[in-house]
């Protein structure tokens, strides 16, 4: 009698120490990166998370875990979460394509989920040169009282703003109302080794221009092209090209204007060692240059870049 | 006696009414017409002129316009005669992309048959446009140049005499224009 009473203690705190052990916690957390939201699912359990089967379709992600969970972790998620024992369930509202990555220290689980979404640009290039047309004693095109060399350096200091808060390198060839020769822009874009160059002007009209150049195939040796000033830009001509479509297209879904892509020789374009465009942007005497257009403009372009990026 | 008399009468009249209608016309007509010997001179003026064709930017394209105008035999001369009427921009037109006030200052050529072609600063400072114009004032000139001198091989614009780097920001003129300007854009 003694023993069985023994043996049943025994069950029953063996039970009641089963039944304590507590369901092992995973933690959710996300954020939002540029271009893509990073879901992560964490726990102090490494061999727990390690045998979890991870399935994703584009809107959907599930975690089947070797044990039933407790599911935590802030509220107001962009996504819904579901756990039923072994099992947790995340519908995404907007599908996405969805990256898995299993990682340690600490044990977690990472979803990266690239929307599909244009409003949310991703710029993929990291260095830019913007080059503000004009200065100095060359004033560039007037209209009323508004000089061109001061619509370009405004337009430029817009830019460089939009861009660096993406967390773009921007320099500008001048920061000021400074002469600089056709010869100091190219020096100074060339020395920053840019991914993208920008050169900003105005129309003498009210629609936009966007200029690629246009180099003519002298079939030269290709030695004399590579030290040439004029031939810097050969190696990047159909890249011009292509950036100058995407910012024309974007730029004219924005403002819903006249808006040309178009090429010619411009010398300053063709000495940079860069895809390089040059923007004609409507002149003041045309459009109002409020807060309000050029926004739309800036992000227009940043747009184009984007999609010329891609 | 009265037959003599008649023929007499006659010789008279005849004689009279020659001298009559020789001073007439001498007199009277040649008075009453003086065009004709100014459409005359005139006649030999017309074979005098030559015609010029210029070319100026007009809506963002070369228009050619030809203009008759007092023969010049000699190169310089007649380069300089293009150059100063492309100065003076397109006929008839109130706003021309040409810069205003420009003069001409001179024109040399080298051996090489390169044309250099000497502006007033009011070519550059008088200069309003963006880049297609500066494109087509350039290519304009040179082009006005070339179909009145054919075997001309280049053109080289100065100002003041110097090297100008660019006429507007956009192109040079340090350089000759023909390889700048010779691209056909759509």
């Amino acid at each position: 009698m003694k023993k069985c009473f023994f043996l049943f203690a025994s069950l029953l705190i063996m039970a009641s120490t089963l039944l304590a052990q507590t369901k092992p916690e995973v933690v959710v957390r996300f954020s939002k990166q540029e271009g893509f939201l990073r879901i992560v699912l964490e726990s102090a359990d490494e061999a727990f998370m390690q045998k979890a089967a991870v399935s994703t379709s584009p809107s959907r992600i599930r975690a089947e875990f070797p044990d039933s969970v407790k599911v935590s972790g802030a509220q107001g998620f962009p996504f819904d979460v579901a756990s039923e024992n072994k099992t947790l369930i995340i519908n995404l509202r907007e599908p996405g394509d969805i990256k898995f990555m299993r990682l340690n220290e600490p044990p977690r689980l990472v979803f990266d989920i690239k929307s599909g979404d244009k409003q949310q640009p991703s710029v993929l290039s990291r260095v830019f040169v913007l080059d503000p047309g004009h200065g100095g004693y060359d004033a560039g095109i007037i209209a009323g009282n508004a000089r061109e060399k001061d619509v370009t350096l405004a337009f430029s200091r817009d830019l460089d703003a939009a861009l660096a808060k993406k967390g773009k390198k921007v320099f500008l060839t001048r920061r000021a109302d400074q002469y600089m020769s056709l010869a100091d822009r190219i020096n100074a874009g060339n020395q920053k080794k840019p991914e993208i160059f920008i050169s900003i002007h105005t129309s003498a009209g009210g629609g936009v221009v966007v200029y690629s150049p246009a180099m003519k195939d002298y079939g030269r040796d290709e030695v004399v092209d590579y030290y040439s000033l004029f031939s810097r830009q050969k190696r990047f001509v159909k890249k011009s090209k292509a950036l100058s479509e995407c910012i024309g297209k974007s730029i004219k879904e924005a403002l819903q204007g006249e808006v040309v892509s178009s090429e010619l020789p411009l010398p300053l374009l063709n000495a940079v060692s860069a895809p390089a465009v040059l923007i004609e942007i409507p002149s003041p005497g045309t459009v109002v240059h409020d807060q309000q257009f050029r926004t739309k403009l800036v992000n227009a372009i940043i747009s184009g870049i984007t999609v010329y990026g891609q | 006696m009265k037959k003599r008399t008649v023929i007499i009468l006659l010789v008279v009249l005849v004689t009279g009414s020659l001298a009559g209608g020789y001073w007439y016309f001498t007199k009277h007509i040649s008075q009453k017409n003086p065009q004709t010997e100014e459409a005359i001179r005139t006649t030999v003026r017309t074979e005098d002129l030559f015609t010029l064709r210029l070319y100026y930017p007009v809506h963002n394209r070369l228009q050619m316009e030809e203009r008759k105008l007092p023969r010049r035999n000699k190169e310089i001369a007649i380069a300089e005669t293009i150059v100063e009427e492309f100065l003076k921009g397109p006929s008839g037109a109130q706003v021309s992309s040409v810069p205003g006030n420009t003069r001409l200052l001179g024109i040399y050529k080298d051996t090489e048959r390169v044309f250099y072609i000497e502006l007033s600063e009011e070519f550059r400072r008088n200069f309003q446009g963006d880049a297609l114009t500066e494109y087509f004032v350039l290519k304009g000139l040179y082009e006005s140049l070339i179909s009145n001198i054919p075997d001309l091989q280049d053109v080289k614009v100065l100002i003041e005499g110097r090297e100008a780097e660019t006429l507007g920001g956009h192109l040079y003129l340090s350089y000759p224009l023909k390889d700048m300007i010779s691209y056909e854009n759509e």
